[in-house]
């Protein structure tokens, strides 16, 4: 089914929405999910409560994708679950390795001062991204918002995981000015 | 901001991001579908290579030498369009750290300084310097026609033959590189060649022994990142004001060696930079 039929469906509020997103994009969320949330049980709960999100929020959205629009949501039912249960750093997943390797980029106070407009960091980011070269930006998204492993990463582009992890150390080391140049 | 937060700004990211990423399959390793191909491939060159010689030559032992396979150029062994390059066989050595090196001084009473012309460094060098391929916005430095090597008085053996040749993405009136408005760096890069060995006086890979080699076509390449920072530095953290891309790559081909040194560009410009002056086209396509 193609995705505007699927979102057709939601805004008629026809039930038959969700399986029909189950069907097509439950392996994506699910993906998504377990790069965050280790607990496979964990995952489904949180993909079934991406369903949910999806029928709260459609109508009045109307998202343009789809796909990202549902992996949004799985991304940060997700890491909301996983600060709730409040997991143990070394509990696995890739989601503390990510946090640690995000915390290059970013003070680490969480002050009045530091409190910024969040869109318009995410516009910078957007454009950070933009100026990357293509291969330096998929590595970043797949890694930052995907959560995917580095081996997983290298085995997708068919590079070295050292390859991929020093790409992705020069972009944060870049990305690192990023807040600063916008005051946060 | 902690950690935490820009992990979830991130989830704000433009959705065509993370589109343009779930569109790459992953890439498996069917190595069934690579065996049949090779032998397709190599049925075809073989029909390639015996077809000319019997049309062309008919006696019994003609097509079965094996030499017109073995010369052929990286161009013409590849598609006729663009040289395909794995970036997955590429390795980029991080430089631990940038050593400067006392430059030779040649004492005038022994020495000559003679300036070169372009025939005099085409006739020398077997070949045009400036590679096929120029990065975008990079423009040849307007004295690459010409450059000065040290002639020994009494010999009139050449002693020092270092030739670089600048391509940057702006110059001043007297032809010198100029930095970039946001980052005070220059943008483009620098390209030394010597039959005698010398290339650099400043970069090295660390440790020199451990440093991986790559292969662009039969051209054994040392490729070496380094995340350069720049000021001003911060007055209490020292923190830098941010950093810029410089890579290297050393090599040696036609009895020339060479030295490539980049700034404010991703290494896979260097690669391809690299292997359009390896190639001579500038029709380079690089596969991640």
């Amino acid at each position: 089914m193609e995705d505007h039929e699927i979102v057709a469906l939601y805004w008629a509020r026809d039930e038959g929405a969700i399986p029909a997103t189950a069907e097509k994009y439950g392996g994506y969320c699910t993906c998504v999910a377990r790069n965050i949330l280790e607990d496979a049980r964990d995952a489904e709960e949180c993909v079934n409560d991406t369903w949910l999100a999806a029928w709260n929020a459609m109508p009045p959205h109307r998202p343009a994708r789809l796909s990202t629009f549902l992996g949004k949501l799985t991304r940060n039912l997700a890491f909301n679950r996983r600060k709730a249960r409040r997991a143990d750093k070394r509990g696995g997943g890739q989601l503390p390795l990510v946090l640690d390797e995000l915390g290059e980029c970013v003070s680490g106070r969480d002050s009045v001062e530091d409190a910024v407009d969040r869109k318009e960091l995410a516009a910078a980011i957007d454009q950070f991204l933009s100026d990357l070269p293509a291969h330096s930006r998929a590595l970043f998204v797949r890694r930052y918002w995907h959560c995917d492993s580095i081996a997983a990463i290298a085995a997708r582009y068919r590079i070295t995981q050292g390859s991929a992890a020093m790409d992705l150390s020069r972009t944060r080391k870049k990305a690192a000015c990023l807040p600063h140049r916008k005051g946060i | 901001m902690t950690k935490e937060a820009l992990f979830e700004v991130l989830n704000d990211l433009d959705d065509a991001h993370i589109a343009q990423v779930e569109a790459v399959p992953v890439r498996k390793h069917h190595w069934k579908i690579w065996v049949g191909l090779a032998a397709c491939a190599t049925a075809v060159l073989a029909m390639c290579l015996t077809l000319p010689a019997l049309r062309t030559d008919p006696a019994p032992s003609a097509h079965q030498d094996p030499a017109p396979a073995a010369t052929q150029t990286p161009s013409a062994a590849q598609t006729p369009d663009a040289i395909h390059l794995d970036m997955g066989d590429i390795h980029i050595n991080e430089l631990s750290e940038l050593t400067a090196a006392a430059p030779l001084w040649y004492d005038p009473e022994l020495y000559d300084q003679v300036w070169w012309d372009q025939e005099d460094l085409l006739s020398y060098f077997g070949r045009n310097l400036t590679p096929a391929y120029l990065p975008e916005g990079i423009s040849p430095a307007p004295w690459n026609d010409q450059a000065q090597v040290v002639v020994d008085k009494d010999s009139a053996a050449l002693v020092q033959d270092r030739v670089v040749l600048h391509f940057y993405h702006a110059y001043d009136q007297q032809g010198n590189p100029q930095l970039t408005e946001d980052v005070p760096a220059r943008k483009g890069f620098s390209l030394s060649a010597s039959r005698l060995g010398f290339i650099g006086d400043c970069l090295y890979v660390r440790p020199e022994d451990e440093a991986q080699v790559s292969c662009i076509g039969e051209t054994e390449v040392i490729f070496g990142y380094r995340s350069m920072p720049y000021g001003p530095y911060d007055p209490d953290t020292h923190a830098p004001a941010g950093y810029y891309d410089l890579c290297v790559a050393e090599f040696t081909s036609g009895g020339i060696r060479y030295q490539i040194v980049m700034e404010q560009m991703a290494p896979e410009e260097l690669v391809t930079v690299t292997a359009s002056l390896l190639w001579g086209t500038d029709e380079i396509v690089l596969d991640f």
